[in-house]
């Protein structure tokens, strides 16, 4: 029991009764009870103080202490999150100094901060000095908390070192999206090493008996997604030693006569934008004319060998803009040079007559994910080619109301496929998605290790931050005590938060995805 | 909660043992024995301590003074200390006509004394009521002779039946009851405490000395002084009788509060451990109350002193 001492700086101080023997961690939260009215307070910050403050003379002559001078209480300070009252005559409670508060109930802290029961569940969590723990009612019942749909649309950035969980947070949303979405979503996702999201379609393994404890009181148990495939292009390999099952896996190409000019843009990773936006003028113009022209059969080294004759030009192209106008374009010689390197060298990811096209149809199907695996050499060219393409041909999709099939887009390491210096024009359909993505219900998850990662131009339509373990962040966002270190020792699955929608869950801790993940025996 | 806390200390000076008590003799051979804090850690840990200190607010009015006093008893309890405590108020003044209308103010011609015997009661009434059996009792200030030796016997025997042991801890005392008796000592000191200042090291006591009330021959203490840290010694007090029923194991105590001011640790301001938690409580309990607040409100007109200095 916690007992109210009064106001301090618009946080509610409290002090822990003589029967409390451990410091209440910050993110937890307490119910005031006054006559049947509540009030619900949060944890921003838990400190232990010592009221007899004895010398430490005994302990420095080896001699031992007394007892009652070792005592120690638990001062908390709480913001106040929510009244459960029926006031109606437009002033608020005071919170009376003497009132005694206890831990919180998960009825009352739906009820306090509204929660939805509608969305992916994740439980509330805790957060002092290096531990971790998840929420927990006087009863011991782990507190949880639906993360809200809307939160999908509005974008959401997940931070984390490599193994504190990030990617694992990743796959539970994104199994939520295609199981577990009223009429079910899609999710493309992009994998960029390992074998990270390619093997979804298996169970998650694990004896961690806190697992086993999360999901029994999730109500699930581990099981691989039903539709499940992962692309591939062509011109690399997954290895059957990688243990991912070979029957889902598709080889893909990309295919000149139909591939979105912007696309190529992806090649160009290291290239002023505006210098980036010629090629796909450039290509547009030559891809408009074969496609006219009879002879048809052409393919993307036709496209080089064009474009390496522009020597012959002075540098000088046809362009053609997205909007049908006509144009030329001269290139400085450097820029000629730069995007002919990159053109020769992106020319085994078209047309190769093994491997299938895709299309924004074979993503958009409702409980299907798809993974294109772009780890492995030149992986990353041809996803950040192939993830402009898709996205232009998924928007286009929405916009025109051919598909009404929401739609979540993981992507991994961002900054691989988009320069962090990018402007909003340079994005382009990832931009688009990011300020429209609510209405046509398109969401993006990026996963980065470093927030500084994501392209300028998005962080500020990024209204979901989930930060793991990490290196840096930026903790007074948080309302919320978190040192640098308390951030720096999260532990695996355990995460601070700024969510859309439900800004009083500070701390969190996500579930174990329950397909893709294998867990050793001894993990954490 | 009051802006300025009127703490003031209690003078026993004239409730002490007169100076014209006789010295009867030494105890123990007169010299210095050194103090043991491990022994005084294991006899902390055996029995049950207890501690007394209080708290004074005085307010001088034109129509009398007022004293507000928390007596404080704090007792060891396995992981806190439980404390007890007593709050009384007390208006005096010489004023017939004002006394007669309240059944709540004292007539008396000498506040000061009245309100020490007044005192004295009330921390009898506390210990004897609240000290728990068999338990070691840890009282700041002296004990109590004089016209008032009666309350100490009292509250002595009412203690005794319960089995426990009372110690009186002196800071501050002028007094010569050592040096006034002894031949060799004679005239070279200012006080006893200048005397064993010098005379101990740090973590040493004088032997004890036996000392009879010049009111009372009845009333005799056993006292000595202890140096726990290079500062001004206290004097620790025993009455006879308890002195007698415990001289078997007489050092323990004196190991115990060696160990119970080591426990404090303050090398500028020594003090028993308990007695200083029993202050805490004192003051903590006094200032629950805005007392000069509550006499403005009741009408008494402060003094130009309590005006300037408000104790």
């Amino acid at each position: 029991m916690w007992i109210v001492l009064g106001e301090d700086r618009g946080r509610i101080r409290l002090v822990s009764s003589s029967e409390t023997c451990g410091l209440l961690p910050k993110g937890s939260f307490l119910t005031v009870d006054d006559n049947g009215n509540k009030y619900i307070l949060r944890i921003a910050d838990s400190q232990q103080i010592e009221p007899y403050s004895p010398a430490p003379m005994l302990a420095d002559m080896d001699l031992s202490p007394l007892k009652p001078d070792q005592k120690c209480q638990n001062v908390v300070y709480a913001y106040r999150v929510a009244d459960l009252t029926d006031r109606r005559d437009g002033l608020i409670d005071f919170i009376r100094p003497q009132l005694t508060a206890r831990r919180s109930t998960q009825e009352e802290i739906d009820k306090a901060l509204a929660f939805k029961m509608v969305g992916p569940r994740v439980f509330l969590a805790t957060v002092q000095g290096g531990k971790n723990q998840v929420l927990v009612d006087e009863q011991g019942n782990l507190i949880k908390v639906s993360i809200p749909l809307e939160v999908f649309y509005h974008q959401i950035l997940i931070c984390g070192k490599v193994g504190s969980g990030k990617t694992v947070a990743s796959k539970y949303l994104a199994q939520y999206f295609v199981e577990e979405l009223e009429g079910l979503g899609a999710v493309l996702a992009v994998n960029v090493k390992d074998v990270d999201l390619l093997m979804m379609d298996k169970p998650s393994s694990t004896t961690n008996e806190a697992v086993l404890n999360e999901w029994k009181s999730l109500g699930q148990k581990a099981h691989g997604i039903d539709n499940f495939t992962v692309y591939y292009p062509a011109n690399i390999s997954i290895e059957p030693g990688q243990g991912v099952n070979q029957d889902i896996c598709k080889r893909i190409t990309l295919n000149v006569q139909t591939i979105e000019p912007e696309a190529l843009s992806g090649l160009l990773v290291g290239v002023s934008d505006i210098a980036a936006q010629h090629l796909p003028n450039i290509f547009r113009s030559w891809q408009n004319r074969m496609n006219r022209s009879e002879k048809g059969g052409f393919t993307f080294n036709d496209f080089v060998q064009y474009f390496e004759r522009g020597v012959e030009d002075k540098y000088s192209y046809e362009t053609l803009n997205a909007r049908g106008d006509s144009g030329t374009i001269t290139i400085p010689w450097g820029t000629y040079h730069n995007i002919l390197r990159n053109l020769e060298y992106a020319v085994e990811f078209f047309d190769n007559e093994e491997a299938q096209n895709i299309s924004a149809n074979d993503i958009l199907v409702r409980g299907k994910m798809s993974v294109i695996n772009v780890a492995g050499e030149k992986g990353i060219q041809f996803g950040s080619v192939l993830l402009r393409h898709l996205l232009k041909n998924i928007v286009e999709e929405k916009q025109t109301g051919r598909s009404k099939v929401p739609i979540l887009i993981i992507i991994d390491e961002v900054h691989q496929f988009w320069d962090t210096t990018s402007s909003k024009e340079a994005l382009g359909e990832l931009d688009l998605i990011c300020r429209t993505g609510r209405s046509k219900e398109i969401g993006v998850i990026f996963s980065s290790q470093n927030p500084s990662d994501i392209p300028r131009g998005l962080s500020n339509v990024i209204n979901t931050k989930i930060f793991f373990k990490s290196d840096r962040s930026s903790a007074r966002d948080y309302d919320l005590s978190v040192s640098t270190e308390e951030i720096q020792n999260l532990g695996k699955g355990y995460a601070i938060a700024n969510i859309h929608g439900l800004s009083q869950a500070k701390v969190l801790k996500f579930p174990l995805a329950m397909a893709g993940v294998f867990e050793e025996a001894s993990s954490n | 909660m009051p802006t300025t806390h009127a703490d003031q200390e209690i003078d026993f000076s004239g409730l002490s043992y007169p100076q014209e008590g006789a010295l009867v003799s030494y105890i123990e051979d007169f010299g210095k024995f050194e103090l043991d804090s491990k022994k005084g850690e294991t006899t902390c840990s055996s029995v049950l301590l207890c501690a007394y200190d209080e708290s004074v607010n005085k307010f001088e009015g034109l129509e009398g003074a007022a004293y507000l006093t928390s007596h404080s008893l704090i007792i060891h309890g396995l992981q806190d200390y439980i404390p007890v405590c007593l709050l009384t108020f007390y208006f005096y003044t010489r004023s017939l006509s004002i006394s007669k209308n309240s059944n709540y103010i004292k007539y008396s011609k000498e506040p000061d004394v009245d309100s020490k015997k007044d005192y004295i009661y009330d921390r009898r009434k506390l210990l004897s009521e609240n000290v728990p059996e068999n338990s070691i009792v840890l009282i700041d200030g002296p004990i109590i002779g004089g016209n008032m030796a009666t309350a100490t016997i009292d509250l002595n025997k009412q203690l005794s039946s319960k089995g426990a042991v009372p110690i009186c801890f002196v800071k501050n005392s002028s007094s010569n009851m050592v040096t006034d008796n002894i031949a060799e000592l004679r005239g070279r000191y200012n006080s006893d405490m200048h005397w064993a200042y010098g005379f101990l090291r740090p973590g040493e006591r004088t032997n004890l000395f036996k000392y009879t009330d010049g009111v009372n021959p009845n009333l005799t203490k056993v006292f000595c002084y202890v140096k726990a840290f290079d500062v001004s010694p206290q004097r620790i007090e025993l009455d006879l009788t308890t002195y007698s029923r415990h001289a078997g194991n007489i050092d323990d105590l004196f190991d115990l509060v060696y160990y119970l001011l080591l426990a404090q640790g303050d090398l500028r301001n020594p003090q028993i451990r308990s007695i200083a938690i029993a202050e805490k409580y004192a003051r903590a309990t006094l200032k629950l109350i805005n007392f000069e607040q509550m006499m403005i409100d009741l009408g008494i007109t402060p003094t130009m002193n309590q005006e300037r200095f408000a104790w």
